[in-house]
């Protein structure tokens, strides 16, 4: 269930894409979060743009109609914000995908 | 005042430094342990370490060290202090490392071309570096690969490889190396075999000591090659996003892959495979 409407990223947390895929970081934490393709897609478009919008984005790039899309972009949403990688979102779980780097030097 | 032995002038990655001990005896290792750091031209202003024993009768842990006279340690035992001196000296390389992307992970050249193995402590880098390092592969470092994200130049660092006893390498380990009841031995890679200039990167290998299995290279998603190397690359704790960044161009720009081995030989033969040579 999305609980941030529109969903953006947080400012602390540097993206890289490589490929189809996504790596995290989170500089406040240190953390970094591998994502999938389809997780990918749609943290790309979590720029301020409404829910409805990135639904309709996705809907467009993969011919999927919107309404099978929409449950999947809620539950992607939902886990970014446990995570805490939303705006107005705080980390509440510690989910396998997470990683802190090793401190070793 | 005791009287001062110095034990060389050596360079770390670009950084040189000096060690000063109230000791010969520890000077004379020093200098042995550290023979392929050392340079005869050192610059202006380097590092100083001080190894200083504490006296005669001498306590249980009778050494403490100092780095350009801030006092890092203040009880080791002979055993340790030269391991804590290499130690210090990683730290200070790393603290040092500037725009350059520092890998936990041994690295050595094949061809003319590097790779980089990357992996926490007890994964089987050190033991693979002096193995290959043995069969005749150039040799940069066993601990601290440092690599320049823009140019994919690995540098070396001419440490000491870290070879624990007993185990696989006892073979080729030359008589007389420090004390066979010691868990851990710190042997020049110049004894072994052949150091290695600074080299372009092929490939990260991340070694997984696994038994009864075949040496195996898979191959790594640029993303899931960034998330390990994460686990490998202290510079992010303290670069942050920019490290990060570093990082990040690093692993797009070569293959990386997933090693999996048993057996040295056919770990070595893998690796060839991401030289150009088989």
């Amino acid at each position: 269930m999305n609980d941030v409407d529109p969903p953006t990223r947080h400012p602390a947390i540097e993206t890289a894409v490589l490929g189809t895929e996504a790596v995290l970081y989170d500089e406040r934490s240190g953390m970094v979060h591998h994502l999938n393709a389809s997780a990918c897609a749609i943290w790309t478009l979590l720029d301020g743009r409404s829910v409805g919008d990135v639904v309709a984005a996705l809907s467009r790039t993969t011919d999927v109609p919107a309404a099978e899309l929409r449950r999947d972009v809620l539950e992607a949403i939902g886990n970014f914000g446990a995570e805490g990688l939303l705006t107005g979102t705080t980390r509440r779980s510690s989910p396998t995908g997470s990683r802190k780097p090793s401190d070793q030097a | 005042m005791s009287e001062r032995f110095h034990a060389g002038a050596f360079e770390a990655g670009g950084i040189d430094f000096a060690v000063e001990t109230n000791r010969p005896a520890l000077a004379a290792r020093v200098r042995d342990v550290f023979r392929d750091l050392q340079v005869t031209d050192p610059g202006p202003s380097p590092v100083v370490f001080e190894v200083l024993h504490r006296g005669t009768p001498p306590p249980s842990n009778p050494w403490a060290v100092w780095r350009d006279g801030e006092l890092r340690l203040t009880a080791a035992a002979d055993s340790y202090v030269v391991t804590y001196l290499l130690w210090e000296v990683s730290r200070l390389m790393f603290e040092r490392t500037g725009e350059r992307v520092h890998l936990h992970g041994a690295a050595l050249v094949h061809n003319g071309r590097a790779v980089v193995l990357a992996g926490r402590s007890h994964a089987g880098k050190s033991t693979l570096a002096a193995w290959l390092t043995h069969r005749g592969w150039g040799f940069l470092t066993d601990e601290a690969a440092l690599v320049d994200p823009e140019g994919l130049i690995v540098s070396p660092f001419w440490r000491p490889i870290n070879v624990r006893r007993p185990g696989p390498l006892e073979s080729i380990l030359p008589d007389g190396l420090g004390d066979r009841r010691d868990p851990e031995v710190l042997v020049p890679a110049s004894v072994i075999g052949s150091l290695a200039a600074a080299a372009p990167l092929a490939g990260i290998a991340f070694p997984c000591f696994t038994p009864e299995v075949e040496a195996a290279l898979s191959p790594m998603s640029a993303a899931a090659a960034l998330v390990e190397s994460t686990q490998h690359f202290p510079g992010l704790v303290a670069g942050g996003r920019a490290g990060f960044r570093r990082l990040a161009r690093l692993v797009q720009a070569v293959p990386a892959y997933e090693l999996r081995f048993h057996r040295l030989d056919d770990a070595e033969r893998a690796l060839r495979t991401l030289t150009g040579a088989s």
